[in-house]
Order: C-alpha cells, then structure tokens, then sequence
C-alpha cells in the first residue's frame, strides 16, 4: 500500500508534536484484559461476548429439548428427575437472552452425562468460549427442527453433538 | 497474515534521536504476549486506568466504555483480521491500532459517505509521559498511525476521511494540532467524536 | 471473475461509484465488506436495525 507520509514528515511533525502521544477509543487496559486469556490460545479461544452468547443459547435450549425428548421426558418429568425447577428450565430451553444457574447446568450435566465443560460455555457462563464449540453448537442448532418428537436422523444428529461435546472436553 | 507494511520513525525521549520502527498491518502472538507480558504490568501498577474501570467493572454494568472494551477485545482476539495494525520498534510494540472500514459520516458536509474509523488507537504506557514522567521512550507513536489511517483511506477510496472518538486527554491534540472536527460529546460512547474531512486530512499530511 | 450485471444493475453501480466518489471497483469492495459485517452479526444471532433518530422509530433492516 502506497503512502501519502514520508518519514521526512514525521521527522519535523515529531519534533514540535506536544509532548503526549494522542490516543482513540477506550482505555486499553480493559481491552488489553478482556483479549489476554483468549490470546494464549489463538486458534481455538474467542473471548466470550455479544456474539457468542445468544447463538450458544440457543444451541443449549435446543440440546436440552432434544435430550428430553429422546428420554421420553416432559418438562415436568425431567424437572423432578433431575431435581431442578420447571421453571428455570423452561427458560433454558426457550429463551436464548437467560442465564441459568450454575447448578442448573450442573444437574443437567449429570442426568444426561454431558460435559459440564461444555454446557458451562454454551450457558454463557465462561470468560472464554471454545472456537469449534462454538461452530459446531451453531451447526447443531440450525440443523435440529423445532418438533417434539426425534426422527432416527435427529437421534443421530443428537447423539454425535453429545459425544463430540464430551470429546472436545477432553482436548 | 501479519504483513509489513512499511518503515517509519519514532523519536527515541532519552537519546533524542530517530529510530527505525517498523508498522504492520494484523497481529500475531507476539503482540499479544507484549500487551499481556509488558503492558499490562506497567498499566496496572500505575493504576491510571486501572482505577477507572475497576470502578466500572464493579459499578455500572452498562458502562459505555467496558462493553466497548469487551468488543474491541473480541475483534482484537480474533485472530487474521486486517483491520489491526501493530506498530514496532527495538523488538517491542510500542503502539496498536484497530479500525472499521463500514463506517459512515455524519459531519454535513460529507454525511452518509464512507470513512475509516478508528476504533482503537493506543501507545505502550512506556512511551507516556502521563504515565511514566520523565522515563517516557517513544514519541510519534499517535502520529504514525493516525497517518497509516489516513493511507488506509485513500486506499479504499475514501480520500482520506476519518473519524474517531477520543479520550479526554487526547481532544486537544485532535483539536487543536491535527485540526480535525469536534463534533461534541458522543453520550453513546461516552466521548468526543471527531471527523476528519478529505481536506483535512490532506492539510494535516501537508507541511 | 467477470460480473454480469443488467443495465439497470449497472447504471445503479455507475450512479453509486459517481455519488460516494468511487470507482467501482472500490464501490463493489465496501459492498462485499458491507456484507459480510452484516452476516456476521445475523450468524452470532444479533439483529440489525434502522433508526429514524427524529422519532427513535427502530425497522428490523433484515431477517435471516
């Protein structure tokens, strides 16, 4: 790229620039703080945010439902089994803008042995979010009909997200 | 990929001499081990902006400024974007920049057209008197990339038009140096917004 | 990559290039980048809106 500056120009500007440097945008320690986890891990880390949380939500709203559904369990049924609220997972599987409790996720995770790693990052309750998590929750989601009850392919689907999930928590 | 984008110079404070400095267009890990390895230290332990977003972090959680940071971190973090820029000299970062190239103006004159905003633009707390006082190394830091903006710019065919948002401690020299527009206090962002029209920027390469 | 735009299509690109003072190659560039920005914020679930500042009227620009 061809520039319209020479270093003769910075040179002279330079010297009878004020003494403080100017900056734009916010201060950079937050930034600087919010990227540095994330940075270690370039590939595989993004820092958790605005666009992650809501498509990982749905994501989740849309493994628990199909869990269930694969369990043959209402709302109800799975809420006592698991020892959690009806309620709250309602919210879980419906509502991609709400934050479930950590034990939650937790009970969730134990009744149908999935990676609480996971389902942790795809609650929205992680600094970080895993890359191809991310990718493949997204995949997921968009793949998975909104119906109550699991065609053959549907289980299949299901059941390679799960155990790619308890993989990746491997890794 | 991380590519040179060309050699500029800096103005070493303590030897009085200019030095190499080299600016690059996208980062890579060596930057972000310098921000968390060098910056980040000497940011804390002068507790300048420390203080203010510790205070946000635990007050307001619809501070302006922390989710701003948090989206900037985000775009930062994602690796292979070309809308960052890293500029080096002696082996260290000494100053980062990220910007937008889908942004409009909205000074009249030139409202609706396409400018280069610059998200971003920050010096390593070394190189700032503010912060460090007399033990300040680089000066030019600001200039060069605010100029690299500018060529941004007129590589996109924007002609050179810019715009900003800038610190408190920054406004005067946007002001009253560069000669760009003060559009007045953004409330969204918290700040002063700035624009900077094709003549402007060529009168501020000039001379 | 040769694009095959109608007329109108073209004296559409022709009248943008000539109003934001582009060519239209750079016009057809920002277009792409325009694009992709949006893509990616309907991907990440996020909506994209129109405001009439006058009024704080909000029209949903898109729908995926």
């Amino acid at each position: 790229m061809e520039s319209k500056y020479s270093n003769d120009w910075l040179r002279r500007k330079i010297a009878t620039d004020p003494d403080e440097d100017p900056e734009a945008g916010p201060s950079v320690l937050p930034v600087i703080l919010a990227a540095g986890r994330a940075s270690a891990h370039p590939e595989s880390f993004a820092v958790a945010g605005e666009r992650t949380g809501v498509p990982m939500r749905i994501a989740l709203g849309v493994l628990v439902r199909q869990l269930r559904s694969d369990a043959g369990l209402t709302i109800a049924e799975l809420a006592v089994r698991a020892d959690i609220s009806e309620e709250e997972l309602r919210c879980v599987e419906h509502d991609p803008h709400y934050t479930a409790r950590a034990r939650l996720i937790h009970q969730l995770s134990a009744y149908f042995s999935v990676s609480l790693t996971m389902l942790s990052q795809m609650a929205g309750a992680t600094h970080e979010v895993d890359r191809v998590l991310f990718n493949e929750s997204v995949r997921f989601a968009a793949r998975s009909d909104d119906v109550s009850t699991l065609t053959a392919e549907d289980r299949a689907t299901l059941h390679a997200f799960v155990a790619l999930l308890n993989e990746r928590a491997k890794g | 990929m991380k590519e040179l984008l060309r050699s500029v110079v800096l103005l070493n404070r303590r030897s009085k001499e200019f030095e190499d400095a080299q600016v690059f267009r996208e980062l890579d890990q060596k930057n972000f081990d310098d921000f968390e390895k060098l910056w980040k230290p000497l940011l804390k332990a002068r507790r300048d902006e420390f203080d203010t977003w510790e205070a946000a972090a635990e007050g307001d959680a619809q501070d302006s400024h922390w989710k701003w940071a948090k989206k900037a971190a985000e775009a930062l973090a994602s690796l292979g974007r070309d809308e960052t820029y890293a500029l080096e000299c002696a082996g260290e970062t000494q100053g980062l920049m990220l910007v937008k190239t889908s942004a409009f103006a909205r000074l009249d004159v030139q409202r609706g057209r396409d400018l280069v905003y610059i998200e971003l633009l920050a010096t390593a707390p070394w190189n700032r008197p503010r912060l460090v006082k007399a033990e300040a190394r680089y000066k030019g830091v600001g200039r060069v990339l605010v100029a690299e903006a500018i060529n941004l710019s007129h590589h996109l065919e924007f002609n050179g038009r810019l715009a900003l948002h800038s610190l408190p401690q920054s406004e005067s020299w946007y002001r009253d140096i560069a000669k760009f527009t003060d559009l007045g206090y953004d409330e969204e962002k918290e700040m002063v917004y700035f624009e900077v029209t094709e003549a402007q920027a060529a009168a501020f390469l000039a001379g | 990559m040769t694009l095959m735009l109608s007329d109108k299509e073209m004296s559409l690109l022709d009248r943008l290039s000539e109003s934001r003072g582009m060519s239209k190659t750079a016009l057809v560039r920002q277009a792409l980048r325009l694009y992709q920005s949006v893509t990616e914020r309907l991907e990440a679930g996020e909506k994209v809106f129109v405001e009439k500042p006058s009024t704080k009227e909000k029209t949903e620009l898109m729908v995926l």
